[in-house]
């Protein structure tokens, strides 16, 4: 289906265009919120989130302009920005919880000199190579495991293996990574 | 937490880029069903939307949707989709007219409505109707296109001109005096995605196939084989979970051997265009009729135009051998009088499987000129392919589609061809304009090793089988499940594999 085609859809039947968007761009929407709230968020609330998405897309059709670019580019800076809110939000509502609970706690110094995020988006795009050398199943366990941060039993149900072999090769996949890492001297 | 913490460098997996979160998603989508729908409620809530349209129609709904252009091209149907689609296969035989006259439209017959299509589904047929009108006239114009990007069109090799060391003639075919010309041809029977696709050298590259000079067309001089030889009329199989959307088989002479182009096609604004296609073997001609122009199994019926109309039943889209012009094209015949899948076809499909892993991983199994190589910019090392029979990407786009479902290959190996960094690529240099395939070179283990113990085929359902195959991990005997499903084409493919069951 095209841009035009949706939007043509969106003015015969709202319902199925907005199910027609959410089939299209629903996983990339989802990689984009968890991108930004993985770790501070939980599954519900990051499908809340790209709800927000959704909702926000569908609210401001009329102004996505077929001429400025494509619609996966206008939904996607969409994402961004309230998955950026969101995180803001989270952590925030966080912080504030845990000065309540534990006044002494301090947040450790950042890190995020020009020099470290250098070491660290070349470090991420090695790792990415490594464990995209890995292979299948184990490709994907160690994707759904910590970039979704999927639960072994929904992996196992992904992959149409057993838990416990999820486990087993998910164990057998990291200590691999680390290897190479290892024999790469980043540890 | 142990775990976690002895891993944690893992937590470093998050996406470098957009280009990268874009992939991940398309490879490991994490959604499924249920999941959208939970989503779609939480914005239909969110929307205060009062009506009860998805939850009174949600399943139809969602299937409608479902069928609704994939993510990534190229795009073929899913095994959901077909078998919706299955009961009500429409077979249009286009008789008359060999392709050879495409010109003589007049003389090929249009599909009528089927007896027991639902009224909804009237647009459908008037559309089907319009692919048949124009299914001889898009393959033949899919065939000029291809002869055009190998240089097989009317030349003046008289007339050359120089353009980036490359030698250029003067086209002389009438219809194209420009390659605004040739672009337009193009838009009007190929989707724009399969144009960027599959013809990505034809122009505005560094030695394009085709450049305007001194006001007209030019064409690279060396031309290569290029086209088909067409023997068979077209055959249209339509599929009602996607009215925009079908499947258009046509035979070709391949040097003497009968094979079977098989398109994609979709309607884009009424206008149907080429999608994708793909070439498959037939080593086994069935039973009774093999091509286009003799009648398929169908029931006949007249419709208000009195063109004639061909209907596959249901029962015979179910069974196979009294389906012929359905039937899978590549050979797959039984050993065993109860299962479709052979023990041959077992270690066909294992191979397949080793074999595609190879491709990826440089594996032993694929030969390669290791003295035939370049460095990219970044320093990665590319070797040329020499492995007989892949000389070109398409070459391993036709390989693994012969043998795997298209979306398990958007799964499992859409880096292997079709991403921005593919393992595979066809490469120019600058003292051979022909694209010759290479492929990064980045050795590593792949492939499998059998065990040699007897593979298990186990029969799911009439349309689903499970080959277990014993292989080799690292001294353990581990077991892979590959699973095979019929495709839209009717041929056997691998839908998914999982390991170490």
């Amino acid at each position: 289906m095209t841009d035009a085609e949706w939007l043509n859809l969106m003015k015969k039947s709202p319902q199925k265009a907005h199910l027609a968007l959410i089939d299209k761009y629903g996983n990339l929407v989802y990689a984009i919120v968890i991108s930004k709230l993985r770790g501070c968020a939980g599954r519900e609330d990051i499908e809340d989130c790209v709800s927000d998405v959704f909702v926000e897309v569908f609210r401001s059709t009329d102004k996505f302009c077929e001429s400025k670019g494509s619609l996966k580019s206008y939904i996607s800076t969409i994402a961004k920005h309230i998955a950026i809110n969101a995180f803001q939000r989270i952590t925030y509502r966080q912080n504030i919880s845990m000065s309540i609970e534990d006044e002494g706690v301090e947040l450790p110094p950042s890190a995020d000199s020009p020099e470290n995020n250098t070491q660290k988006k070349l470090f991420r795009e090695r790792l990415w190579e490594i464990v995209e050398s890995l292979g299948e199943p184990d490709t994907s366990i160690i994707i759904y495991q910590y970039f979704y941060d999927l639960p072994v039993r929904e992996i196992s149900e992904k992959v149409s293996m057993t838990p416990a072999a999820v486990q087993k090769r998910s164990i057998r996949a990291r200590e691999r990574i680390k290897k190479i890492l290892e024999s790469e001297n980043y540890f | 937490m142990k775990d976690k913490e002895l891993y944690d460098f893992l937590d470093e997996l998050t996406a470098p880029d957009n280009k990268k979160i874009e992939e991940i998603s398309r490879r490991y989508p994490v959604l499924d069903k249920s999941a959208k729908r939970r989503i779609a409620k939480l914005c239909e809530e969110k929307m205060s939307m009062k009506n009860n349209e998805y939850n009174t129609q949600e399943t139809n709904d969602y299937e409608t949707v479902n069928n609704v252009e994939e993510y990534k091209k190229p795009r073929w149907y899913s095994r959901p989709a077909f078998a919706v689609a299955a009961s009500l296969v429409l077979v249009v035989g286009i008789t008359g007219a060999a392709i050879a006259g495409l010109s003589k439209m007049d003389k090929i017959e249009t599909v009528s409505t089927i007896e027991s299509m639902p009224p909804e589904n009237k647009e459908m047929s008037e559309s089907i109707k319009k692919l048949a009108a124009d299914a001889a006239a898009l393959a033949d114009s899919f065939n000029t296109i291809e002869k055009i990007y190998g240089g097989n069109i009317s030349k003046d090799e008289n007339q050359k001109y120089a353009y980036n060391g490359t030698e250029y003639a003067k086209v002389t075919d009438s219809r194209f005096a420009n390659t605004d010309d040739v672009k337009a041809f193009m838009e009007s029977c190929l989707t724009n995605e399969f144009i960027a696709e599959r013809y990505p050298a034809m122009f505005k590259t560094e030695q394009p196939w085709l450049i305007d000079a001194d006001g007209a067309l030019y064409i690279k001089s060396a031309a290569r084989g290029a086209g088909y030889t067409f023997t068979g009329n077209p055959q249209i199989f339509s599929d009602i979970a996607d009215e925009n959307s079908a499947t258009m088989k046509i035979a070709y002479d391949n040097y003497g051997q009968t094979d079977m182009l098989v398109f994609k096609v979709k309607n884009e604004s009424g206008k149907w265009k080429i999608d994708s296609f793909q070439s498959t073997t037939i080593t086994e001609a069935p039973t009774e009729a093999t091509t286009a122009d003799e009648t398929p199994v169908t029931t006949v019926a007249e419709n208000n135009n009195d063109t004639p109309v061909q209907k596959t039943t249901e029962a015979a889209v179910e069974a196979p051998t009294e389906a012929p012009a359905d039937e899978p094209v590549h050979t797959q015949t039984s050993d065993t009088e109860d299962l479709a899948i052979s023990k041959n076809m077992a270690y066909d499909f294992m191979n397949a499987v080793d074999f595609t892993d190879q491709l990826g991983g440089n594996g032993s199994a694929i030969d390669y000129d290791m003295d035939d190589y370049y460095d990219s910019h970044d320093g990665t090392r590319h070797v040329r392919v020499t492995e007989p029979g892949f000389t070109c990407v398409a070459d391993v786009r036709n390989y693994l589609r012969t043998y795997f479902t298209d979306s398990y290959i958007n799964e499992r190996y859409s880096g292997l061809i079709d991403s921005d960094s593919p393992v595979l690529a066809d490469i120019t240099t600058s003292t051979d304009s022909t694209p010759r395939l290479y492929s990064r070179y980045s050795p590593k283990g792949c492939g499998f090793q059998w065990t040699g113990k007897e593979p298990t085929i186990e029969k799911q359902t009439d349309d689903m089988y499970t080959i277990l195959a014993e292989y080799d991990d690292y001294g353990a005997a581990e077991t892979m499940a590959i699973i095979l499903v019929r495709d839209t084409d009717g041929t056997w493919k691998i839908n998914m594999v999982t390991f170490g069951l």
